[in-house]
């Protein structure tokens, strides 16, 4: 039996698919389609990708902002529950969850039995959230994948302090005015976000260990000063951007049983 | 212009006593240490609650609030690193952390982090002793009562909140024998907004009051085991009715032409008095202040040499960049007046019953003429009157965005003022301990703008 | 819900303007719970409160800063609008640091000059209370008492005569509001066991608020009765904290339930979250006003205990038997008595009562509120098992 796991996110769709409790296929699709659309392209690419009818799903979970508009979808739950619920499932020494993707990021925390027991969410300004650091590679002319190793390689760090995503750019730029190096500034970036995700791990109340999913856990310089500030090292899955997904499909295993 | 503003956290100082604040607030808190060291009682108080009744029977007052203001210029451990935060902004990320709202004033924020450290000692001055008890009022703003009680939870000893009902809409009846007298309030005035009267406490808020302080005074003795001495207390009070006769004649010097202090070294040197009223040492340190600015005055000489315009500070000091209170002056412009904790005349001594005494005068001083804390249209009319008084050609008006007192009447004093009286303004945004709300660039170029304005505009003639 | 409910509801100035006309009887505006409406009622007039709208902010950012309450700031914005003209009076408490700024800005904006005696107004288009901020004991009990005496003789003098409000007329406000509270107790109740849901008893509640309680308490009987017949049906239940009543935070008990929960009881600023008890009639009406009055626990107000824990002690002892399992804030932004007292109150009900907590703030929008249903999903999801 296959189960499927569609997370619907601020830029990309991903798909996980399941089978006899394995991981069988994972995608992320960028796209500009609204989300029940995207949403059917992806899967139908995973599909295409097993080789496999519709029909062959027993249940599809979806998650993510745009889940309400997956009309295919068996069942729905929330980001904050497919993250715990996927990332338990890659490391069930995860006490500590965060997911840092495009559109915000989010803390949970969970019982040894893997149930989610607090979290806590980002306030609305887009400071520390993906797209932040997307303005960010607009304002200092790189690309996101350059950030995380770029910034690791910085000898120094510039300030980026303000807790205002508008003001930091402001901050950004002082810095570029002043002759400031782009990797010192890139780390300064990547520390004033992890602070921004120290944050809400501190209103959990951080416990051992610390699992970091989403797009943003792929660049080093974040999860690098996220340690720093909290002290701890951070599991990192190989594919952090589709622990959602993968959670969705183990709710879409859990359903038919 | 705008390079030129250094991050210090400390202003120019324009008179010379104002260098002697610093050295009494280290001893302040260095008394402190000792006071719990000898086993004494500590209580955590706030500014506008009269020390008086805590002086006299031996409990000594710590104020989170000025802590608060410590934390705004230290970063960790004395270090002069960049790249290490200030302590306020430290302390504050701790108690966002707790679950307390970014939009929740800095003071507070600021000493409920240090609170949850769990290291009192840590901190800049070796930190404050934990209370023994905590003691705040309801005037002024909502957060002090909220957030002292936050801290006497936190650690778990009594807490007394003494009530100033303040804020009237002073356009009440006329009730036979009790608000009999309703003075216009700034009928001398002849432009603009004159709507606002003041009409003195009635009865029953004497009572209300009296009754408070009396009950606090059972609470103290409760807690401490110390006894109320009535003969202690009114010494005490003599003091500090003598400091405020002396701290008002201050202000009197500061409305001369050329100003002989700043606004920055205002909102400094009213330490002693806020939170050590009734002390000898706060009573000399003003002697020695009015003697300063008496010379200054006849002496003809002024903060700057070549004084252009004159303004008012509407608001408390941005406490983690002081030297932005001085940004105006190397073009002539100076801040001469601060119209916040003002000061107001105390009723007449009545040592028999100093406990009523205490009740008119906190009364008084809440609940009418005391700008940001009276009403708002009470708090219009204080800067226009202290515009007039101390011949302000514009203002500078603190948005504080997490301290509502300050900000609710800042868009209506910035209309008044300009429509009414042709005095223009401009604004600081941020909070005053937390620098991460703060953002340099766009404050400058406002206020680079309101300068050019101000060189333009002349003086104004009174 | 009863379709009566509804009309005072959705179209709540029109309905008053129209009552207005046809009692020909004054109409007071009130801010918050804490406004001494029993003494409105005896003085023949109809105490209504005062709500925001959803609508553009036209004209308030000229006179009050955007750093406030977001509920206050429209509640402004209308009255400068001329939306709130109808009101023969406004009765404005001191509830918070913005409420106690609101009579300025009303004076200004809805200029009224009303009958006055030596240059002083005999009843002032705004009446402003000062409720004392400690509550509980004789202390404040005199104050109040000294304050509501002026209150009542303003509104003795409306319109220049003087028309005394004797004992019997506060009495017989007493027994009508006393019904109303008796009412809403037993609409606590069917809530308890399921039979109304948090949406639809704050939809009771509300019309309450905008129209005489005598015409209230009728539909109400007729109402519990047909309610009471129901089967059971629940959501997981919850206990809510906030503040700034009104249809656009109502909307919050909406999304509650949408997400699968109910609240089944809560401390915001309709009177069943504070009237649990009845004005005592054997005391001299207006002391018993007072004494009713000084029970609210406005989160502006602290207690006079030593060791305050007021806030968790009130939510405890509503939620003793009601099954509730988690408990959320819903403050307005900038609403710092609430967002003080939420930490050590959220630890006190883990600790105590093993119920966990979720803080939610709102910008008063509906698209805001709608905004934090994820959260309140993963919330409900989250305490249910
Ligand atoms: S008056 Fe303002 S700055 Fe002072 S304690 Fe209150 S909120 Fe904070």
């Amino acid at each position: 039996m296959l189960f499927a796991g569609i997370d619907v996110g601020a830029q990309s769709v991903k798909v996980a698919v399941l089978s006899d409790n394995k991981l069988v296929f994972s995608s992320t699709t960028v796209t500009d389609e609204e989300g029940g659309v995207a949403a059917r392209q992806a899967l139908d690419k995973a599909l295409v990708a097993l080789r496999l009818p519709l029909n062959s799903l027993t249940a599809v979970v979806s998650t993510g902002i745009g889940k309400d508009g997956v009309a295919f979808a068996t069942g729905k739950r929330t980001e904050e529950i497919c993250h715990s619920r996927g990332a338990y499932w890659l490391f069930p020494s995860a006490r500590t969850v965060l997911d840092v993707g495009a559109g915000g990021y989010r803390a949970m925390r969970l019982d040894n039995r893997g149930k989610l027991i607090d979290f806590a969410n980002n306030s609305k300004c887009a400071a520390g959230t993906g797209s932040f650091l997307d303005a960010v590679t607009r304002v200092l002319d790189t690309r996101l994948e350059e950030i995380g190793t770029m910034a690791v390689s910085a000898k120094k760090r510039a300030s980026v302090s303000s807790y205002c995503a508008v003001f930091a750019e402001s901050e950004i730029i002082g810095n570029i005015h002043r002759g400031v190096p782009k990797e010192c500034i890139l780390a300064g970036v990547c520390y004033s976000v992890a602070e921004r995700l120290a944050e809400v791990l501190h209103r959990v109340k951080i416990a051992k260990d610390i699992v970091m999913t989403g797009g943003v856990a792929q660049n080093i310089g974040v999860v690098k000063a996220l340690e720093e500030i909290v002290g701890l090292k951070a599991k990192v899955p190989h594919e952090p951007q589709i622990v959602g997904a993968l959670g969705a499909a183990l709710f879409a295993e859990e359903m038919s049983k | 212009m705008a390079e030129e503003v250094k991050k210090t956290a400390t202003s120019k100082k324009s008179v010379e006593t104002a260098r002697k604040v610093w050295p009494y607030v280290k001893e302040d808190y260095a008394m402190a240490h000792e006071w719990k060291a000898a086993g004494k009682p500590i209580a955590w108080t706030c500014a506008m609650l009269p020390k008086e009744l805590l002086q006299a029977m031996d409990v000594y007052p710590q104020n989170p609030e000025h802590y608060g203001v410590l934390t705004a210029m230290f970063r960790r451990g004395g270090s002069k690193d960049p790249n290490v935060v200030k302590e306020a902004v430290r302390f504050c990320k701790l108690a966002e952390e707790e679950g307390f709202a970014s939009y929740n004033c800095g003071y507070a924020r600021a000493t409920i982090g240090h609170a949850l450290t769990g290291d009192l000692k840590d901190a800049p001055l070796g930190g404050l002793e934990p209370p023994d008890m905590v003691i705040t009022t309801s005037c002024v703003c909502d957060q002090r009562g909220k957030w002292l009680r936050y801290l006497a939870q936190k650690f778990n000893v009594p807490f007394y909140l003494i009530d100033f009902p303040e804020r009237g809409s002073d356009l009440a009846y006329d009730m036979p024998g009790q608000r009999n007298a309703i003075l216009p309030y700034h009928s001398s005035l002849k432009r603009g907004v004159t709507d606002i009267y003041y009409s003195p406490p009635a009865d029953y808020e004497i009572d209300y009051v009296e009754c408070q302080w009396r009950d606090l005074a059972k609470f103290i003795e409760d807690v401490t085991g110390h006894k109320y001495d009535q003969d202690r207390f009114n010494e005490v009070m003599d003091l500090a009715y003598k400091t405020n006769e002396l701290r008002l004649e201050i202000l009197e010097y500061r409305k001369a032409v050329p100003a002989p202090m700043t606004s920055a070294d205002g909102l400094s040197v009213m330490y002693p008095g806020t939170y050590t009223s009734g002390t000898q040492r706060a009573y000399d340190f003003y002697v020695e202040l009015r003697d300063e600015l008496r010379q200054k005055v006849e002496d003809k000489l002024g903060v700057i040499p070549d004084e252009k315009f004159r303004m008012l500070w509407y608001g408390l000091g941005p406490w983690f960049n002081m030297a932005l209170m001085n940004y105006f002056e190397n073009i002539g412009g100076v801040f001469i007046y601060e119209p916040i904790y003002n000061l107001a005349p105390f009723p007449p001594r009545t040592p028999e019953n100093p406990f009523r005494e205490l009740a008119l005068r906190t009364l008084q001083q809440s609940g009418g003429m005391m700008g940001p804390m009276g009403s708002l249209g009470q708090t219009v009319s204080t800067l226009v009157n202290a515009a007039r008084d101390y011949k302000a050609a514009g203002i500078v008006l603190f948005y504080l965005i997490t301290c509502r007192p300050v900000v609710y009447p800042v868009v209506e004093i910035g209309r008044v003022l300009e429509e009414e009286f042709g005095i223009p303004s401009t604004t600081l945004e941020c909070d005053l301990v937390d620098e991460r709300s703060y953002n340099e660039a766009q404050t400058l170029t406002r206020w680079d703008a309101f300068a050019e304005q101000m060189l333009k505009k002349g003086p104004v003639a009174y | 819900m009863a379709v009566e409910f509804k009309k005072w509801l959705e179209n709540r100035h029109d309905v008053v303007k129209e009552w207005k006309e046809k009692n020909k009887k004054d109409v007071f505006g009130c801010l918050c719970c804490i406004t001494p409406e029993e003494i409105i009622y005896a003085a023949d007039a109809l105490p209504v409160r005062i709500t925001g709208s959803s609508e553009k902010l036209e004209m308030v950012d000229s006179r009050a800063p955007i750093y406030a309450c977001p509920f206050l700031r429209s509640c402004l914005d209308l009255a400068g609008r001329g939306i709130y003209d109808y009101l023969d009076g406004v009765v404005i408490p001191n509830a918070c640091d913005f409420t106690a700024r609101m009579d300025y800005w009303w004076r200004k904006l809805v200029p009224r000059a009303n009958p006055a005696q030596q240059g002083v107004e005999l009843c002032p288009y705004v009446l402003y209370i000062k409720h004392p901020e400690k509550i509980g004991g004789e202390m404040s009990f005199n104050y109040l008492r000294g304050e509501y005496r002026i209150f009542k003789q303003h509104l003795e003098r409306r319109r220049g005569h003087f028309k005394p409000i004797s004992d019997d007329m506060l009495s017989n406000a007493i027994s009508v509001y006393n019904e109303h509270y008796g009412l809403m107790e037993q609409l606590t109740q069917l809530r308890k066991r399921g039979l109304v849901s948090g949406s639809e008893a704050f939809e009771a509640e509300f019309a309450s608020l905008l129209m005489p309680k005598n015409e209230h308490n009728e539909l109400m009987k007729q109402y519990l009765g047909e309610v009471s017949q129901r089967e059971p049906k629940d959501g997981v239940r919850v206990y809510l904290l906030g503040g700034g009543v009104d249809q656009i935070s109502y909307m919050i008990y909406k999304v509650i339930e949408e997400c699968g929960g109910n609240v089944v009881y809560e401390d915001v600023g309709v009177g069943r979250s504070y009237f649990g008890r009845k004005i005592d009639t054997s005391k001299p009406p207006l002391d018993a006003i007072i004494e009713h009055r000084l029970d609210v626990r406005c989160p502006h107000c602290i207690t006079e205990d030593r060791f305050p824990e007021d806030r968790f002690i009130f939510a405890r002892d509503r939620i003793e038997g009601a099954n509730v399992k988690g408990v959320m804030w819903f403050a307005p932004l900038y609403c710092e008595c609430r967002n003080l007292e939420y930490p050590f109150t959220r630890d006190r009900l883990k600790e105590v009562l093993n119920i966990p907590a979720l803080y939610l703030e709102h910008d008063y929008t509906l698209e805001g509120i709608g905004q934090l249903k994820p959260r309140i999903e993963t919330f409900m999801e989250m305490v249910k098992s």
